[in-house]
């Protein structure tokens, strides 16, 4: 673009309003430059940024290209100027030598968020209890490793399943009754061995969503929450490509476009932990590492504009997680745990999407999941093998019909084909009277389970009525195992107070099929019914800031939980074609959770800090145990993170965590079983006790280096940094006359280097 | 070790325990309930010769108790104790316990269990055949207060024939029979009779005869020493590192426990001079 000739704007200029239209005597030699502005580190091409020549006072645009050029310049000396928000000011003395020849302006941005992205398709579906998180917020949380869904421990009623899970808990819910999503699909699990990181390269993670009480009709069949990640697209202006090694793990993440319209991202980590571990674990008397844990994971996404108003999105994850000991003696003495023992999970989803806007008002999408779960369990001669085909499908339609109603419609479905084999104690068909660990109660089989298929069908409705949104809600539900169907209204309304207050409440009901374990025939019962739910949350989100984009905003939700038909295990048996069998299972559990989940959020020049608090309880009861503390009930949560700026690409971030002890029965005595050569623990009552309070120090720091062409970047995430001893359970030797608690995690520093360009 | 790989060391490190060591005697303790006939036709008496230890009691009065009633289906879930049952039998109350000197322990007095003649009636064909367990509960207390409980399953069946207990013809260190104390890491093996490998026919899930063959496990127990592992399938030898100097008062002990994992014992005990 040429040199403009109109007088710009101070502030856009940021050169103090002394600019004039250029104008020079004709007695002076006239010469042109070129400039192209990038992005010091990514080299992208800056378009729309004026620069300046001085002392000339000539001032041009870049394009798309991030061009610039000057004509008419006088001869000489001059400066070249961009002051552009955001970025540190450049200036470049130049002294017209090179003539015309391009010169490269390479602008240094004062904060780089390379991963921050920009929500293309927007989704328009998350209700006011839908909390998300952006890279930008979970790359960097303290003592989350840069994982996009272990950060999600830190948002408001998440609770704290245990040292090496980090399975998500979801205000008083049980762990398996959080369902885990990518791209909409489910997947069977989320994070790999021992919880270290998710099975997401997080620089591909768009955000990850948290729903807890009172979520959407959109999803179903978890009674407690979900947590959902978005991949991105691929970045559409050059060749991109990330590589980082750290203590546990490397990978690379590569991305480009295809040209016409489409891009594309390939990753891929493969952990080292397990090679380390070995290295470092002491011999034991008890067992040997035969073949060091290992993970890997891979991700590709393809997308493509295949018209103005159609995008096509396909999205390969895969993930791979095995370890394996030798225990030369008999865990806890039963002669059923000795042996080698190894556990291999794997699963890969193949995720096409389609995403059609026919007007600006409306909205379809359509995606399929094709794909398949393996998960095997070798303990000596036992083993638990199931390979799972997997189909699930998902549509929406969106419409805004008006400013005062949008409503949508949609679908999802699952299909599962299971083959199963086990080799298992206490399989056999055990009934009273038979022995309860021994040979002569084993069973082998291999089971191809029939077509398990669920389905969800949706209705959603958003009335604006002023400062009023009311949405009811349907959705219906069919668990075909089970042959039930459910109704299951859902409603929610907001109310804005004022421009800096709004209130919510949400409520619905909830179904959960059971576990598939749960219904097989010989390890479980297959008359039991699907779990239900109501929710009910009430909240307000209140902002301090004033329209400015710094200080503070808060928010709280009361919930409660009404849970019925939980599936729990009884001591019953019933007659079964002349043969005697246990129930093993029915529905015959209740319970209900309550609290408060409560967050403050402080957003500062330099300074971040967040603040959540959840106060809760969660009981269960049944005929077998009577009334109980639920096992995952955890009173107070606080988790306070803060983040800091100390310049020049420096940064600190803290996370403190408080939690309430984990709950457990504890055992109050143990019969000795001559036949199997072990105690049998009797019980207390049930999840009478707690551990003590957990707490943690988490630290991280940041540094990076921006050159010309690429980012380096260097992180510590120290994990417990003040080496707590904290207790995640208690554990007793073989008779159960002595006792020790289970120390969790001691220090953890993961040191890492990460290099992109 | 590599500065970083401390923290991993220490999460190795943090799983330590001192906890007492399974295979060591030492407290009081009830090692097997050998019964003449494990499996028996219902009506049958059979005869209980537990075998205990007390190794650190010093002789101290020992006493035992004893009752029956039909398994109320422990495999199921149901509590570990006759109480409240209407079938419950005593059979012994606070009856002396005496354990020879110098190591106390060996086996107990021994005593008569009669199995339910109805144990099988009502029965489907499948638990008849495959049997239904008779438990016996047996406390043993110490005049200072200690004591232990354990339990054994006696199974009633129409089976033929009947379950019967291994019988060990020998038990080898480094493929030797035993003699002196050893002063190094000895090898370990129990011999069993051929006869003791039984297979046996059992009825599945869904009533099919299926033949089925016992693989017996043995539990080692020393006075002194370590053994590893602790236990092992018979035809595996196991590691014994003995004491590097004989106790003072009394000989080293090897006790040796087998099962047949269907309620078949047999307890084989060496005190090295």
């Amino acid at each position: 673009m040429a040199a403009s000739a109109e007088t710009p704007s101070p502030v856009a200029a940021g050169v103090e309003g002394k600019l004039a239209v250029a104008s020079s005597p004709s007695a002076v030699a006239r010469r042109s430059y070129r400039a192209r502005v990038v992005e010091r580190g990514t080299r992208r091409a800056l378009g729309g940024v004026k620069v300046y020549l001085l002392p000339h006072k000539l001032q041009a645009t870049t394009d798309d290209l991030g061009e610039a050029r000057f004509d008419d310049v006088p001869d000489g000396p001059f400066q070249w100027v961009v002051n552009l928000p955001g970025y540190e000011r450049f200036e470049l003395s130049d002294d017209g030598a090179a003539g015309d020849a391009p010169r490269t302006l390479r602008v240094t941005k004062r904060n780089y968020e390379v991963y921050e992205t920009t929500v293309t398709d927007r989704d328009a579906n998350r209700d006011a209890r839908t909390r998300s998180l952006k890279p930008s917020e979970f790359l960097k949380a303290p003592g989350a490793y840069g994982d996009p869904v272990k950060a999600v421990q830190n948002l408001p009623g998440v609770g704290r399943v245990g040292a090496l899970s980090s399975a998500v808990i979801i205000e008083g819910s049980a762990p398996q009754d959080t369902s885990y999503l990518i791209d909409g699909h489910q997947v069977p699990i989320i994070f790999h061995f021992g919880g270290l990181t998710s099975v997401v390269f997080p620089e591909a993670v768009e955000r990850v969503d948290y729903l807890a009480s009172g979520y959407g009709p959109e999803y179903g069949r978890a009674l407690g929450g979900l947590v959902g990640v978005t991949t991105r697209a691929g970045r559409d202006d050059r060749f991109h490509l990330l590589t980082f090694a750290d203590t546990f793990q490397a990978g690379a993440l590569g991305e480009g476009t295809t040209g016409g319209g489409g891009t594309w991202l390939v990753g891929a980590r493969q952990s080292y932990i397990g090679t380390v571990l070995k290295a470092v674990l002491q011999p034991d008397k008890n067992y040997d590492l035969l073949v060091a844990p290992k993970y890997t994971d891979a991700l590709v996404v393809w997308e493509q504009k295949a018209s103005a108003k159609t995008r096509v999105k396909i999205v390969g994850v895969g993930s791979y997680d095995e370890v394996k000991f030798l225990y030369d003696n008999p865990i806890g003495r039963d002669a059923s745990g000795r042996g080698t023992f190894s556990n291999t999970t794997s699963f890969w989803r193949l995720i096409p999407q389609v995403s059609y806007r026919p007007d600006d008002a409306s909205v379809l999408k359509l995606s399929l999941g094709v794909g398949q779960d393996r998960i095997r369990v070798d303990v000596y001669r036992d083993f638990f093998d199931v390979t799972a085909l997997q189909l699930t499908t998902r549509g929406d339609y969106d419409r805004k019909f008006s400013s005062a109603y949008r409503g949508g419609l949609g679908f999802d479905h699952a299909f599962t084909w299971a083959d199963v084999g086990y080799r298992l104690p206490g399989a056999g068909g055990g009934g009273p009277g038979t022995a309860a660990n021994s040979s002569t109660n084993t069973a082998i089989a291999s089971v191809v389970a029939p077509a398990y298929q669920l389905y969800g069908l949706y209705w959603r409705n958003v009335f604006t009525l002023g400062d009023w949104t009311i949405e009811p809600k349907l959705r219906v539900e069919r668990h075909q195992p089970v042959d039930e169907t459910f109704l299951l209204p859902r409603f929610a309304v907001n109310y804005r107070w004022d421009d800096s207050l709004k209130l919510r409440a949400a409520a619905g009901l909830y179904a959960q099929p059971p576990q598939a374990a749960e219904l097989d025939g010989r390890l479980g019962n297959p008359d039991i019914s699907s779990e239900r739910a109501g929710h009910a949350t009430v909240g307000f989100e209140k902002d301090f800031r004033g329209g400015a984009s710094r200080g503070l905003t808060m928010s709280a939700d009361f919930f409660y939980k009404d849970l019925d038909r939980l599936v729990v295990g009884t001591p019953n048996v019933r007659l079964v074609n002349g043969h005697l069998e246990p129930v093993r299972f029915d529905n015959s559990g209740i319970g209900h959770a309550f609290g408060l989940a409560s967050q403050l959020k402080y957003e500062g020049d330099r300074w971040k800090g967040w603040l959540t608090y959840t106060l809760s309880k969660s009981v269960r009861r049944d005929p077998y145990t009577g009334d109980r503390p639920f096992r995952y009930d955890q009173t107070h949560i606080l988790n306070a993170m803060v983040s800091y700026d100390l310049g020049r690409r420096w940064s600190l971030g803290a996370r403190l965590r408080l939690v309430s002890g984990q709950r457990y029965t504890p055992i109050v005595g143990a019969v000795y079983d001559a036949d199997d050569d072990v105690y049998r623990p009797i019980a207390g009552a049930a999840n009478s006790e707690r551990v003590p309070a957990f707490w943690s120090l988490d630290l991280r720091f940041d540094k990076q280096w921006v050159f010309d062409g690429w980012l380096l970047s260097m992180y510590l995430d120290v994990q417990n940094a003040t080496n707590n001893k904290n207790v995640e359970g208690l554990r007793y030797s073989y008779d159960y006359s002595q006792s020790e608690w289970v120390q969790g995690l001691p220090m953890i520093p993961v040191f890492g280097l990460k290099a992109e360009f | 070790m590599r500065w970083w790989l401390l923290p991993l060391a220490m999460l190795a490190g943090c799983d330590r325990s001192e906890f007492k060591d399974v295979s060591v005697l030492g407290d009081l303790r009830v090692l097997a309930m050998p019964i003449d006939a494990p499996e028996v036709a219902p009506g049958t008496t059979v005869n209980v010769t537990p075998f205990v230890t007390d190794l650190k009691g010093g002789g101290r009065a020992l006493s035992y108790s004893a009752e029956g009633c039909v398994d109320p289906g422990l495999s199921v879930g149901a509590e570990l104790t006759c109480a409240g049952r209407p079938d419950r039998l005593v059979i012994a109350t606070d009856v002396a316990l005496p354990l020879a000197a110098p190591d106390y322990t060996g086996s107990a007095p021994t005593f008569a269990v009669t199995i339910p003649a109805n144990i099988l009636d009502n029965q489907p064909a499948t638990v008849q055949a495959n049997g239904y367990a008779y438990l016996l509960f047996y406390t043993v207390k110490a005049a200072d207060g200690a004591s232990v409980r354990a339990f054994k399953r006696i199974f009633a069946s129409t089976k033929s024939p009947k379950n019967t207990n291994p019988v060990v013809s020998a038990v080898t260190g480094d493929g030797a029979p035993l003699g002196a104390l050893p002063t190094a890491l000895t090898k370990l093996e129990v011999t069993l009779t051929p006869a003791s490998f039984e297979s046996y026919p059992q009825l599945d899930v869904d009533g099919r005869p299926v033949t089925k063959n016992e693989d017996p496990l043995v539990s080692w127990f020393v006075s002194d020493g370590t053994v590893d592992p602790i236990q092992d399938a018979v035809k595996e030898a196991v590691s014994w590192q003995p004491p590097t100097a004989a106790p003072a008062g009394r000989p080293v002990l090897l006790v040796a426990v087998v099962r047949d994992r269907r309620g078949g014992d047999a307890v084989f005990r060496y005190a090295f001079p």
